[in-house]
């Protein structure tokens, strides 16, 4: 197990990093973007759970 | 029965319909803020080596730069908003206008953090950002758009005073710098090292080269010492310029070698030493892509002027300035580098700086970058050699040379591209005779020991390769050597035994009395013995540069040679040799690596290679 997460820490560098970043970087702005529609979904999931 | 909760919110009331000058000021707001805004997040950036790129170095001068940049750019844009407004029934178009200026300001800002975000992401973040603050805006149009004017002098006085601040900063450093230097001998002689960025060393006069390119360097040639087979450490401006200031090797700093673009503090550099025993060090580049402050050249300098040597310089130290200068200015015909510093540019500047600091022995760099592709010459220089035809700009793209596909054009292109080069030439040489007469003017060139050098050559269709940077065959690493000062360097000297660069801080320092620990340590002036038969190789790395064309060494993995008298020998990282006898065959057309009786000779070869990038090929090998 430590080998596997050694091994993992040492593939990640500048090369990784970018896709990551971009992904996450990508979904923020996708949030920003459809601000409304992503609380509104939120709201709804929680209505799911949680009855008032 | 209860209305929806929408209803019932209290709606703001509508604003009145803009007017055009409304538009225009708070264009000029908005630009006012997201100009001091990318200013700020490029100078925080910039504190941290490696985020900016070879594109995006900047200095303290885009606190003035960056909010002009981006009242040129929003003023004329806010027009066409502010006539929609007036035709259109429907009162969308200011809120247009704040939505599309955010988006620019956000692509902006996330294209200069490339290493964490691709140019996709830094669209969907603009228009995230956009979206963030437009909704903002919308829900209290009035109140907003009053602020957005009423804003517009305190955002003025705010960003003239930063940028006064910013720039008064760097003077008020560099004095203190100055003042804090240890005394120095008032014997000490100048040195002015120039390198000529891209200049190979078989098309300068003084190596024999049929045109009279350059009859100043050749003056100077005769009343110095000529080094005929030099060679630069790498065939890139960064990784040679990193060996030329630390003397190593460039699998050792490691500058240009795994995507690392810079030059670290772990080596100490020539111009921190310099700096150090009591000399002004000022570095004057005019190849700002590759020396600029963000590769960490600057170390050492107390005073270094990189950017921001024209207005258009300036322009393009924006992301949004650069976006238009090399995307658009080439479909009008502009197809030299833009803002393109120019040898008589960066003579103003050192003569400049020189004037005002008198009173210690000054150590000065000069980079030329006159003779880089895309090979413009300046007017007046261009058609002295052949007719001033403009087959160079056979693209509509700004072809700036190593960093460009690679394609090698037809043999009428090549020739152009010769003689252009030739004609930058002849300018430079030129300016660098220009600056040689007003450093006598000011009788400080008496006092001065000059060394003329090239960071590494060029292509021009040899071996299937132009520009620089694929391969390290002799036309990309042979270079000019030439070492002059009166009283100190013999004059009218050749020497024909093989050095690279890595021995200019030793030469250096041993010419001024500077002890030379720590760095490469045999300094030319062992080679001007004519009883030295040391016979070192003189050594070169080039390190796999991704997105290199696959047709290139340098695209494929890392590439190494050594020089010697006679030898050439140039190994890549498959493991593939090539050795070329130099007396019989300058132009290294005929591979020897599998002649029997050269076993010995091979082997020699090998053992002197450098053996740093032999650690690191799997690193190296990322994309």
């Amino acid at each position: 197990m430590h080998l596997l997460g050694f091994s993992l820490a040492l593939y990640v560098g500048p090369d990784q990093i970018l896709p990551l970043t971009s992904i996450l970087g990508a979904i923020g702005g996708a949030i920003m973007i459809f601000w409304r529609q992503v609380v509104g979904l939120f709201r709804r999931i929680r209505s799911v759970f949680v009855r008032e | 029965m209860s209305l929806p909760r929408l209803e019932l919110a209290p709606q703001p009331p509508e604003p009145p319909r803009r007017s055009f000058g409304w538009f225009i000021l708070a264009a000029g707001s908005l630009a006012l803020a997201f100009g001091l805004g990318e200013a700020l997040v490029s100078l925080c950036l910039g504190t941290r080596q490696g985020i900016l790129s070879w594109k995006t170095g900047n200095s303290v001068k885009i606190l003035f730069a960056a909010p002009a940049v981006y009242l040129l750019i929003f003023l004329p844009a806010a027009v066409p908003f502010a006539l929609l407004d007036r035709t259109l029934k429907q009162r969308w178009s200011e809120v247009a206008m704040v939505f599309g200026f955010t988006t620019l300001f956000g692509i902006s800002v996330t294209t200069l953090m490339r290493p964490w975000f691709s140019a996709s992401a830094s669209v969907i973040l603009g228009l995230g950002m956009a979206s963030v603050v437009s909704r903002i805006y919308n829900s209290d149009r009035t109140r907003w758009g009053l602020a957005l004017v009423s804003s517009a002098p305190r955002l003025a006085a705010a960003a003239l005073l930063i940028g006064v601040i910013g720039a008064g900063s760097a003077s008020v450093v560099e004095r203190l710098t100055i003042a804090r230097l240890p005394a120095v001998t008032s014997s000490a002689p100048n040195v002015l090292l120039i390198v000529m960025d891209t200049q190979r060393a078989d098309h300068l006069t003084p190596y024999g080269y049929a045109r009279p390119t350059t009859p100043r360097l050749a003056r100077l040639a005769e009343e110095g010492v000529r080094f005929t087979r030099a060679t630069s450490p790498a065939a890139t401006t960064l990784p040679s310029h990193s060996s030329i200031m630390t003397g190593q090797l460039v699998g050792e700093h490691g500058a240009g070698v795994n995507g690392k673009l810079f030059l670290d503090r772990r080596f100490p550099t020539l111009a921190e030493r310099m700096r150090d025993s009591g000399y002004l060090t000022g570095g004057f580049v005019a190849n700002t892509y590759w020396t600029g402050r963000h590769t960490g050249l600057n170390r050492g300098f107390v005073h270094y002027e990189d950017f921001y040597g024209s207005l258009m310089d300036g322009f393009t130290r924006t992301v949004m300035g650069r976006a238009i200068a090399y995307q658009l200015f080439p479909m009008f015909g502009r197809v030299d580098i833009p803002g393109r510093k120019r040898a008589e540019d960066v003579n103003r500047e050192l003569l400049g700086w020189l004037d005002s600091r008198r009173g210690r022995p000054f150590f000065a760099f000069l980079n030329y970058f006159d003779v880089h592709a895309p090979y413009r010459p300046p007017p007046g220089w261009a058609g002295r050699f052949s007719s001033p035809g403009d087959s160079v700009a056979r693209t509509r793209r700004i072809e700036i040379g190593a960093w460009n596909e690679g394609t090698v054009p037809d043999s009428a292109v090549l020739a152009a591209w010769r003689d252009r080069y030739d004609e930058s030439l002849l300018y430079l040489d030129h300016e660098i005779g220009a600056l040689l007469d007003s450093l006598a003017a000011r009788q400080l060139l008496e006092h001065t020991i000059v060394i003329v050098t090239a960071d590494h050559g060029e292509s021009f269709g040899e071996h299937g390769t132009v520009h620089h940077g694929a391969t390290l065959y002799l036309e990309q690493i042979h270079v000019p050597l030439i070492l002059w000062g009166p009283g100190r360097i013999p004059a009218g000297k050749w020497v024909d035994r093989p050095v690279d660069l890595r021995a200019i801080p030793a030469t250096v320092l041993e010419a001024v009395g500077v002890p030379t620990l720590g760095f490469h340590g045999r300094s030319l002036f062992a080679s001007l013995d004519s009883r030295d038969t040391t016979g070192d190789p003189a050594l070169s790395e080039g390190p796999l540069v991704p997105g290199n064309p696959p047709t290139w060494q340098t695209g494929k993995g890392w590439v190494k040679s050594a020089v010697t008298q006679r030898w050439h020998l140039v190994q890549l990282e498959s493991g593939d040799r090539e050795l070329y006898d130099l007396r019989i065959d300058p132009a290294e057309l005929h591979n020897l690596a599998a002649v029997p009786e050269l076993r010995d000779t091979l082997t020699a070869l090998e053992r002197a290679l450098p053996g740093t990038f032999g650690g690191n090929i799997a690193a190296g090998s990322l994309r």
